[in-house]
């Protein structure tokens, strides 16, 4: 039996790598993100060069189910984004 | 050292002076205490004794002179060569590690006589080559012989030990052995004041008393020494020196200084398509004592650039004690091959330097540094922010 070393978990000593940051995005009339603001500065999308949908842990539920669209976007000011629409939560992130 | 002081200060000569330097010793680390002195202060002083204890036997008006190592060993690295030049086996006394034994070489003169004629030749070619010092010359048997000889010598001329040895030593002082100054005071406590006393004793109540230091002092109080005399190897290395006009503490000033020397030693034909392992960078400082550095050349350098740029990343301004008067550049470790030796198990050395720089930044920080490694967690997750995480590291 391995006795318990009495110390806390350190969840802290892990962080998430490349994890989601909120954004605002403005989207057009198909649901597509027209414009983005990035640290207060809003860019126009000049184009989408890929879109792809995923579907996972659905069946844990409607509240913890992950169904995001992402948009690989080039910006006006000449920068590759990519951006993802949280369906279940409603909101935009990029990431 | 004292010598050396006079003759770069001629208007020492005739005052009584001490020169002060701290105790190497681990019981008494930090504490001042004697490193050298004057003939002025005859024999009462001894090297190591406490500068608290020296005061209170000297008069008052005694001057206290800070040391000058670099200068010592220079000077002395200099006497050595020109004893090299007429004996090949010549061993600086090194093996205390303090600085005790700077000034004192033994010398191997056996088969000498061939080429100078009988001892007394020999000791006068040696005198010749150490002239502008007061130099005291004693043949003996072994090492330790030879050092009383010398030191019961007059000034330039030597002093041979015949027959038995033991009535020469019986005389002479405790203060003469090779132990710290605490020791010696403690065998006057046991009433052992010269040689004669401890050669009286059985070896083995000396070495019950005190250990190690108590068997070499009933050995050496016997005229037996045991210890080889281990040539000095000469190590090849180019030095230039160069005088600032104003003490200066401005890297702006020095690094074109170290760039000058650098350039003149790399001109040297000892440097000639070769290169160099070390820089050793020596500098007086204004009021302060000397100051020294080390740079090892993580590969062998072969330039001035290659050598400044290693140097420079190592000379920083806190480095700098105050401000320098001149300053004397060593390159070392010539070498014909500028290969860079790798290990084998690179993996391990990696975690190993990760490590230590993980170890200074706590000690800089004075808090475990955020220094993080990339891990993989779930790679053919089709969640972006679950394929990877950042974890602590820990190598």
């Amino acid at each position: 039996m391995v006795p318990n070393s009495g110390t806390k978990a350190r969840a802290s000593a892990i962080k998430p790598l490349n994890a989601p940051t909120p954004v605002t995005v403005n989207v057009d009339e198909r649901g597509m993100p027209s414009s983005v603001s990035v640290r207060d500065k809003v860019n126009e999308v000049v184009a989408i060069e890929d879109m792809w949908k995923i579907n996972d842990e659905w069946w844990r539920g409607l509240d913890k189910e992950i169904e995001r669209v992402y948009f690989h976007t080039r910006l006006s000011d000449g920068r590759q984004v990519t951006l993802f629409h949280d369906l279940a939560a409603d909101g935009w992130f990029r990431q | 050292m004292w010598q050396v002081e006079f003759i770069r200060r001629p208007e020492l000569v005739n005052r009584p002076a001490i020169i002060v330097g701290e105790n190497g010793s681990i019981a008494s680390k930090g504490a001042q205490s004697v490193l050298d002195w004057s003939p002025e202060l005859g024999p009462k002083m001894s090297r190591g004794m406490p500068l608290s204890e020296a005061l209170a036997i000297v008069r008052k008006d005694v001057l206290l002179l800070e040391p000058d190592m670099p200068l010592y060993r220079h000077t002395f690295g200099e006497v050595l060569i020109g004893l090299e030049a007429r004996c090949p086996d010549v061993e600086p006394d090194t093996e205390r590690a303090d600085s005790y034994g700077l000034g004192r070489a033994y010398i191997g003169i056996w088969g000498l006589d061939r080429l100078y004629g009988d001892d007394a030749h020999v000791v006068r070619a040696l005198s010749n080559a150490v002239s502008q010092f007061d130099a005291r010359i004693g043949v003996g048997e072994n090492k330790w012989l030879a050092y009383v000889a010398a030191s019961a010598s007059s000034s330039g001329r030597g002093l041979k030990i015949t027959g038995e040895p033991g009535r020469f030593l019986t005389k002479l002082p405790v203060e003469l052995l090779p132990v710290d100054f605490k020791l010696t005071t403690q065998l006057h406590g046991f009433g052992l004041h010269t040689m004669g006393d401890i050669a009286a004793l059985p070896p083995g109540a000396m070495q019950a008393q005190f250990g190690k230091d108590g068997a070499l002092m009933s050995d050496l109080s016997n005229g037996i020494d045991q210890r080889p005399l281990v040539a000095h190897q000469t190590e090849e290395a180019v030095s230039e020196y160069l005088e600032f006009p104003d003490a200066t503490v401005s890297m702006s000033a020095i690094l074109p200084a170290i760039e000058i020397l650098l350039s003149r030693a790399y001109t040297h034909p000892q440097l000639t398509r070769r290169y160099a392992r070390e820089a050793k960078l020596e500098a007086s400082v204004l009021r302060r004592p000397p100051w020294t550095m080390r740079v090892a050349f993580k590969e062998p350098a072969g330039s001035p650039t290659k050598a400044l740029f290693s140097i420079k990343s190592k000379l920083h301004d806190p480095a700098l004690p105050g401000p320098i008067e001149d300053i004397r550049l060593t390159l070392s470790g010539l070498t014909g091959e500028a290969g860079r030796q790798e290990s084998l198990w690179a993996e391990v050395r990696r975690d190993q330097k990760l490590q230590e720089v993980v170890n200074q930044l706590e000690a800089r920080l004075d808090t475990t540094p955020p220094v993080y490694q990339v891990r993989e967690l779930e790679p053919w997750s089709r969640i972006p922010e679950r394929r990877h995480a950042l974890v602590r590291l820990s190598p």
